[in-house]
């Protein structure tokens, strides 16, 4: 489903991800972990499509075809998703209008009829369940006065919503509680199937253990230095980073 | 001889017939404005703006003569309301309709009636385009909603602009009172039908009862070469409550003077404004809030979308007098530069003599949150549509006091026409 090869990134002339190879199959879910400054979100940003970086060398495919020159609403409606790491605060902008919108641009992608009013509560009102929110956040400003945990449930509140095909989780864990974890780490297991892959970038080994991983890549100085199973975060959680550092790539 | 002095001499000789008291307010008031000149750049408070033009564009007054034959069913309307008709500066008495309890005046009766309430704008009044709308005053009216009662439906005073080929000039004056417990909706609107420049000198001065409640919309769709400059003053007695929304997206210059005198204890006013400017335009507020007394409260949300070369200008200052304890105020400017060459000033001022208080103000000015823009876009929101979420999501706040259904929607339809005709792409 996702496949990078060599990927080369900078930022105003400094390069960030220094050569990334990366392979997700339908259906995984792979973690990415790594220090603050390693990259991690770099790498996120450009699979979303966020223009002020720079792919100096390598590619990105989806299902085989090469994103490089795919706006951003263009791989959110072939089935992308990020959930920021610092949701966007749209003052005036309601929620239920901006996921609404959202929804019904995709809808129309596809070629099927767009919901109304009536249709997208109902729908909307089941996915609020599923992440524990209450509903009062519909009628508020796109995470407008939401605290840290609210903000990441809406980012999940708008995967289930949207229903991708691969969904990027750009430390989604920070900021949670342990109660809200379990909720999003839930709310990721009962939204997996064998055709949705998710790529879940961490600076913890946390919301790991709530989730049933395929492959764990450590990234450092822009670089993934080693790939392992689930047991590679239980190491990392004990050893540190430094452990691996010296490592050849 | 000024250009004004000598249509004022024109415009006497052909009004001989008001009474004398009127016609030495006018001279007294002309010498004031002579005495006072238009403001210069030098003049701090007026400093954003150019005057220059509208007096050497030789306005004169209308006269009947320049009455538009307008069909009634092309002029705006805003949902179910009682509508004013005022064309080219004339009140359209067979187009107005208003329930009998509404007491509606035209500016001779209200002068002879109760001239007090003319006085203001004479020999000590500092701002000069209140002099020259005392001097030059002709759509006059004034309306009354007595003591106790409540309107269901707005009052739409319609102000329309039509039909000219030479440069003229009005000077409407309207006097807005509501008695105690009164509750009203009033929706004051300029509309401009003509490409042909013209100057519109207003002045509006709102006065609330103790407990009286008004919503006032102000909406300014001028034509683009019109003058438009505003005086609004509202007086609020004890516990009454004014919210106002001043829209404008017409003329080539506006300049509006809101002034609101919290009078008794208790009293509200939430002022907003919102400016959409394009090509040349300059859009231009200085709103003063008076607390005078204590547990008094205030709000202002001022914005300008600006785009191409235009301009605009916010100056907000909050008084709070030294008996006036337990006030809460609060004022936010924001501004949104859609183009490189835009231009904003924003000037907020606190003035505080009072220890016990709650005020607060802001400003900012920026471009678009591109963060934002691609927040929407990786939710498959095409590029363009999200800049015109952002932008629309960015205004709504300045005109979300609008209670009234069909003044909210007409304002919201009237902010996407203009969002439609934006190049967002800069």
């Amino acid at each position: 489903m996702l496949k990078i090869k060599n990927l080369h990134v900078s930022v105003e002339d400094k390069e960030i991800l220094k050569g990334i190879n990366l392979n997700v199959n339908a259906g995984e879910l792979h973690a990415i972990m790594g220090r603050n400054g390693s990259g991690k979100s770099t790498l996120s940003q450009v699979i979303a499509g966020r223009d002020s970086y720079e792919v100096t060398n390598g590619e990105i495919l989806y299902n085989g075809e090469d994103i490089a020159e795919w706006p951003p609403e263009r791989r959110a409606l072939e089935g992308m998703f990020m959930s920021f790491q610092y949701p966007v605060v749209i003052p005036g902008v309601n929620t239920t209008y901006f996921i609404k919108a959202a929804l019904n641009s995709k809808l129309k992608h596809l070629g099927k009829s767009e919901l109304d009013a009536m249709d997208f509560l109902s729908l909307i009102r089941e996915k609020l369940k599923q992440v524990g929110m209450d509903e009062k956040y519909l009628s508020r400003a796109v995470n407008d006065g939401f605290s840290g945990g609210e903000k990441k449930r809406n980012e999940i509140l708008q995967m289930l919503t949207l229903e991708p095909s691969l969904s990027i989780l750009d430390e989604t864990d920070s900021g949670l509680d342990i109660d809200a974890l379990k909720i999003v780490a839930e709310g990721v297991n009962n939204f997996r199937s064998a055709d949705r892959s998710f790529v879940v970038i961490t600076h913890y080994q946390r919301i790991l253990e709530y989730m049933d991983i395929d492959k764990i890549h450590v990234l450092m100085d822009g670089k993934i230095i080693r790939s392992g199973g689930k047991n590679l975060a239980q190491e990392l959680e004990e050893k540190g980073y430094s452990w691996l550092e010296g490592e050849p790539a | 001889m000024t250009g004004f002095q000598s249509e004022f001499n024109t415009m006497m000789k052909r009004w001989d017939h008001e009474p004398e008291a009127l016609t030495s307010l006018r001279s007294s008031s002309m010498e004031r404005f002579n005495e006072l000149g238009l403001p210069t750049k030098s003049w701090e408070e007026w400093q954003y703006a150019d005057f220059s033009k509208i007096e050497p564009a030789g306005y004169r007054m209308t006269t009947a003569k320049d009455l538009p034959s307008i069909p009634e069913g092309t002029l705006e309307k805003i949902g179910d309301a009682h509508r004013i008709v005022i064309l080219n500066g004339h009140y359209q008495a067979t187009m107005t309709d208003l329930p009998k309890e509404i007491k509606i005046q035209t500016l001779m009766d209200v002068f002879q009636s109760e001239p007090s309430a003319l006085q203001n704008g004479s020999v000590s009044e500092a701002n000069p385009f209140r002099a020259l709308n005392t001097a030059f005053m002709n759509s006059g009216l004034s309306v009354e909603i007595p003591e106790g009662i409540i309107l269901t439906k707005p009052i739409h005073l319609l102000f329309h602009t039509a039909d000219i080929d030479e440069a003229v000039m009005n000077h409407p004056r309207l006097l807005i009172q509501l008695g105690a417990n009164a509750e009203a909706v009033f929706i004051e609107h300029y509309t401009g039908g003509t490409s042909t420049p013209y100057f519109q000198n207003c002045v509006t001065d709102v006065s609330l009862s103790d407990n009286s409640k008004m919503d006032h919309i102000r909406i300014q769709e001028e034509g683009v070469s019109a003058s438009h400059i505003a005086s609004t003053h509202y007086s609020i007695g004890a516990n009454g409550s004014a919210t106002g929304t001043h829209f404008v997206s017409g003329s080539a210059l506006y300049r509006q003077n809101i002034s609101v005198s919290l009078n008794g204890q208790g009293a509200e006013a939430n002022v907003n404004g919102l400016c959409l400017s394009d090509q040349n335009q300059h859009l231009d507020h200085f709103v003063t809030i008076d607390h005078k007394k204590p547990h008094c409260k205030s709000g202002q949300l001022f914005k300008n979308i600006l785009s191409d070369t235009s301009s605009g200008a916010f100056n907000g200052r909050i008084m709070v007098r030294p008996d006036s304890q337990k006030t809460d105020a609060q004022q936010t400017n924001k501004n949104l530069l859609l183009s490189d060459s835009a231009l904003m000033n924003s000037n907020p001022q606190l003035e505080i003599y009072a220890d016990d208080v709650k005020c607060a103000h802001g400003s900012t000015s920026g471009q678009l949150d591109q963060e934002a823009v691609f927040y929407l876009q990786s939710r498959g929101i095409k590029e363009e549509k999200a800049k015109l979420i952002l932008i629309n999501g960015f205004a709504g706040e300045a005109i979300q006091n609008v209670k009234n259904e069909a003044a909210h929607t007409y304002l919201d339809n009237r902010l996407n026409e203009w969002l439609e005709n934006r190049d967002t792409n800069t």
